[in-house]
């Protein structure tokens, strides 16, 4: 296992979580994961009325010797879930130190790991340019080395298009499940509509938004040119107090509309910058969020 | 304001000159090279430039604002080196001497404003004018000067000290201010021996006179001053005033009184006017009289029986002076002169001064030529107890203890004698009689010898009377001066070189001249009493000239005397000596009061009686001694180069161009 992706120490705190839903999903398979939907597990739930055409087999029988009434014992489901994995590998993605897609892969395979050990579905999808390159499922702890090769493997590259990436997506997918999308939204025709597409499929949603120090608090001045690494645009700038002043706050803007965008949607939004520390992403801000328990 | 080029370029330099601008646009084009920076996105960039945008215009005029102040920059230095100027016009000199005309006739109102106020505004303008390093002092003037500001450059300090111009009532005097300039201009004439005493550099000073003429030639050398005048008013304007204004007695009638006024018409046309006489608010009597064109006439009002108080005639018109429209009289309390004739006996003079009328003027006391030598006449003379003291044949004593010659603080008439003071000694020696002078001349412009007709008189033996410094030869024979009124002090002393009688050794008199009994001598004795009694005063009331001072003769007991200006200003009334009060704030014409706690002990009055005030006129020339000074424009046109503010203007673009690159505010 790779060491620089999932340290030992981090991997054993991993171990005690399991991931969440907001949502009520079917699963496919009995998993490990508690659902909130009431099934067939020996976690006794609740109680509730008979009625016509309730299995048989959940009645509580010594209930009703006692208050000569029917009721029926309800249980906590054990499920699977479907989790995705998106990955931003535009160019734009590969600055910083370390590089957001690196940060961004590391969070991956800490999520990744999390699922698998609690038995769900785990997939990682790389958005690069419109295009999708997708890991096969994986399921289970054995796939982890699967996992992190995969995620070794990834490469930044291309512009930016998640609107069509993302469409794509979630034609391929059959929806239901939790989705982390990891980008810094640096996509010059916006990303409204990018998450727009996959609000259209039951998916939980959870933006990780990431960028760079260098993005968040540049250290330029004078007169340049700045060329844009996906599509080699320029912008000629005096970079001036007064300018980067104004910098800042376009940056807290478009980070400030972003969460409202995501907010109003029931997306879940976490606005991080590429030095974050990962046991705290994971353990404390996304467990806040209730990614992960 | 005319512009006028004049480049030291020749047109070589100049396409040099014009490429500069061309090539800092080159340049500018040229120079941008930016440094490449590969960054994730420019979205956010792009994002952060796009409302600076909005304004395209704007923007690109703020991103090439560097590039305009240069071309700024270098358009100003351009416009200097054409050399370009502006004709405007300048004080040409280094050191000037402003002399303001405050007089009365400056208070004159012309276009809605006063003369004055004109010449401030013109000394204004002139100090803007003058060279940076040029100095000024400038010298407020009527018939006194004051020197309002000496030798300055600083302009604020000069424009202050026009501020501080007030109109005064007075007459005008150029001597004076003349005398101040022309002690700093020529200052050799102040030391008395060049050889002992150093004798500053003279300052040759360009003299600005601001006045509207009317003034006496003065008898002033200007020396190294260089004199301009820079005429104020105009020469066509009108006025009416009121010349004269008395009460008295018509002779023989000792009850009722009259006012005579002269009313004189400073201008090219006749004018009807009302003349009003008032006491206090209550109107007395109105006469509507036409003066002539540049002529006068006389009003008389009949007044019967008056009560003391003051009097006011009005001239209801409003022309341009107001300050001669209004004049004041004023019927004193009957008050009668002390007079003293120390005499061994005259007679006919005694008689003369007894008689009804003159009874009615004086108080009179004779006494022997002993009384001299008394204690009570040494306290008398040194108290001013008398208003006259008349010496008959004998001379005056030398006090004891000072041991100089014992004048009463009064006026004298000495008859047949001289006072021993150094004026009046003449040659030196006694004055040699001499036989039967004949009179050939009389002085009968002089109130001491008004409707005094000497035809018919004759005097058996005179002396030449000697004739002091400022003194008026009264009655002039062949032999010499006979009768001469000269000033001592603020007193008068008459001296009369013939006897009227004589006594011999033996006690014989002896008639030494016809006058006593021709009507010529009490008509001359009620002269005297008049005028040097101070009687008519008494009753008449003093009249002075604005600023002119005020002695005052007043028997009281009273510890505290003070005087109530017409304004209601009061003034505590200064003890000279014995009963004299001297009294010098009269610069406000009208009725002056003296009081004693509440209680009016005398008025005098204030007038502004001077045809040449009156008469506002201006004159564009004036004669200062043997020099005619045309009015002219004193400022000079020159050429004001523009060059230096070119400069200068440039100058702090550079500073603004450098600053804002500093700052980089062009985004």
């Amino acid at each position: 296992m790779n060491e620089q992706l999932l340290p030992p120490e981090l991997v054993a705190r991993l171990e005690r979580l399991h991931l969440a839903t907001r949502k009520v999903f079917h699963g496919r398979f009995k998993g490990e994961r508690r659902s909130r939907r009431k099934g067939q597990s020996v976690e006794f739930a609740d109680y509730r009325d008979y009625v016509p055409g309730d299995d048989l087999r959940f009645i509580d029988w010594n209930g009703y010797a006692r208050l000569d009434r029917l009721y029926l014992k309800l249980f906590l489901e054990e499920e699977d879930i479907h989790f995705y994995l998106l990955l931003d590998a535009s160019e734009s993605m590969n600055f910083g130190q370390p590089t957001k897609l690196q940060w961004a892969v590391r969070l991956a395979a800490a999520l990744g790991f999390v699922g698998l050990v609690r038995g769900d579905r785990v997939s990682v999808h790389v958005l690069r340019g419109s295009r999708v390159e997708a890991s096969p499922p994986l399921r289970g702890r054995v796939s982890v080395p699967r996992l992190v090769e995969f995620l070794e493997q990834v490469a930044p590259g291309g512009p930016t298009d998640l609107a069509q990436a993302l469409k794509r997506f979630a034609l391929a997918s059959s929806g239901k499940g939790i989705v982390v999308l990891v980008s810094d939204l640096l996509d010059k025709s916006g990303y409204e509509d990018a998450l727009r597409a996959l609000l259209a499929r039951e998916l939980d949603i959870y933006l990780v938004h990431v960028l760079s120090q260098e993005e968040l608090d540049p250290e330029l001045s004078g007169d340049l040119r700045l060329i844009d690494a996906e599509d080699a645009d320029v912008a000629e700038v005096t970079v001036t107090v007064g300018l980067l002043r104004r910098y800042k706050q376009t940056v807290e803007n478009f980070r400030r509309g972003a969460r409202i965008f995501c907010t109003r949607r029931g997306i879940a939004y976490l606005g991080v910058d590429n030095t974050a520390a990962m046991e705290k992403v994971v353990l404390r801000h996304l467990r806040q969020r209730g990614l992960v328990q | 304001m005319n512009f006028q080029l004049d480049s030291p370029l020749g047109a070589a330099l100049w396409a040099v000159a014009v490429a500069v601008p061309v090539g800092i646009v080159l340049l500018y084009f040229l120079k941008l090279r930016r440094r490449p920076v590969e960054v994730p996105s420019t979205y956010l960039w792009l994002r952060t430039v796009e409302d600076l945008h909005v304004n395209s215009l704007w923007q690109r005029l703020r991103r090439n604002l560097l590039l305009f102040l240069q071309l700024l920059a270098a358009g100003l230095v351009l416009l200097a080196l054409l050399g370009i100027s502006w004709r405007g016009t300048r004080l040409v000199g280094e050191r000037f001497v402003l002399l303001v005309d405050t007089s009365a006739s400056m208070s004159a109102r012309e276009d809605g404003q006063t003369r004055l106020e004109r010449a401030r505004q013109e000394a204004l303008a002139a100090i803007e004018q003058m060279d940076p390093d040029a100095v000024a002092m400038i010298v407020a003037f009527s018939d006194q000067a004051q020197v309002l500001q000496s030798f300055t450059d600083s302009r604020p300090a000069l424009r202050a000290a026009l501020q501080r111009l007030r109109p005064t009532a007075r007459r005008t005097r150029l001597r004076e201010a003349l005398l101040v300039a022309s002690g700093l201009a020529n200052p050799g004439r102040m030391a008395s021996d060049p050889t002992d005493v150093p004798v500053p550099d003279p300052l040759p000073a360009t003299l600005v006179l601001l006045s509207d003429g009317r003034f006496p030639v003065p008898d002033v050398p200007l020396g190294n001053l260089k004199p301009r005048f820079l005429p104020i008013g105009n020469p066509q304007t009108q006025n009416l005033a009121i010349t004269a204004f008395q009460v008295d007695r018509p002779l023989g009638q000792t009850g009722s009184w009259q006012a005579f006024a002269q009313v004189d018409n400073f201008g090219s046309q006749a004018r009807r006017v009302l003349v009003e006489l008032r006491r206090g608010d209550v109107l007395l009597d109105a006469q509507e009289v036409e003066v002539p064109a540049e002529g006068g006439t006389s009003v008389v009002f009949e007044l019967g029986q008056m009560e003391p108080g003051p009097l006011e005639l009005r001239l209801k018109i409003d022309d341009a002076l107001a300050l001669d429209n209004t004049a004041w009289a004023v019927i004193n309390p009957p008050q009668r002169a002390d007079v003293l004739l120390v005499t061994p006996g005259n007679e006919p003079l005694e008689l003369a001064l007894q008689t009804s009328l003159a009874g009615e003027l004086c108080n009179l006391m004779v006494q022997k030529p002993e009384y001299l030598q008394t204690k009570e006449y040494r306290h008398a003379a040194l108290a001013g107890t008398f208003d006259l003291v008349i010496f008959d044949r004998c001379q005056v004593p030398l006090d004891a203890e000072t041991k100089r010659p014992l004048l009463p603080l009064a006026n004298t008439w000495h008859l047949g004698s001289l006072p021993p003071l150094p004026a009046w000694s003449g040659e030196g020696g006694p004055p040699k009689l001499r036989q039967q002078p004949q009179v050939i001349d009389l002085a009968s412009e002089h109130p001491l010898m008004q409707l005094v007709d000497f035809s018919g008189v004759d005097i058996v033996e005179g002396f030449s009377v000697p004739v002091p410094s400022g003194g008026h030869v009264l009655l002039e024979a062949d032999t010499g001066p006979l009768l001469v009124v000269a000033p001592r002090e603020g007193f008068l002393d008459l001296v009369q070189g013939f006897t009227l009688i004589d006594t011999d050794p033996e006690g014989q008199t002896t008639v030494t001249t016809n006058w006593p009994i021709r009507t010529s001598f009490p008509v001359f004795i009620l002269n005297v009493l008049q005028v040097l009694g101070q009687a008519e005063q008494m009753s008449r009331a003093m009249n002075l000239l604005p600023g002119e001072p005020a002695l005052l003769r007043i028997n009281t007991t009273a510890k505290e005397l003070a005087v109530v200006a017409p304004d209601g200003k009061r003034f505590p009334l200064r003890r000279r000596s014995g009963n004299l009060f001297s009294f010098l704030q009269t610069d406000t014409p009208g009725v002056y009061r003296v009081v004693a706690g509440e209680q009016v002990v005398r008025w005098f009055t204030v007038n502004l009686f001077d045809r040449d005030e009156s008469d506002v006129r201006a004159r564009h020339e004036v004669q200062i001694r043997h020099q005619q000074v045309a009015g002219s424009a004193v400022r000079q046109p020159i050429r004001r180069p523009l060059w230096r503010w070119a400069l200068l203007v440039a100058l702090g673009v550079l500073l603004v161009e450098w600053a804002v690159f500093a700052r980089r505010v062009s985004l």
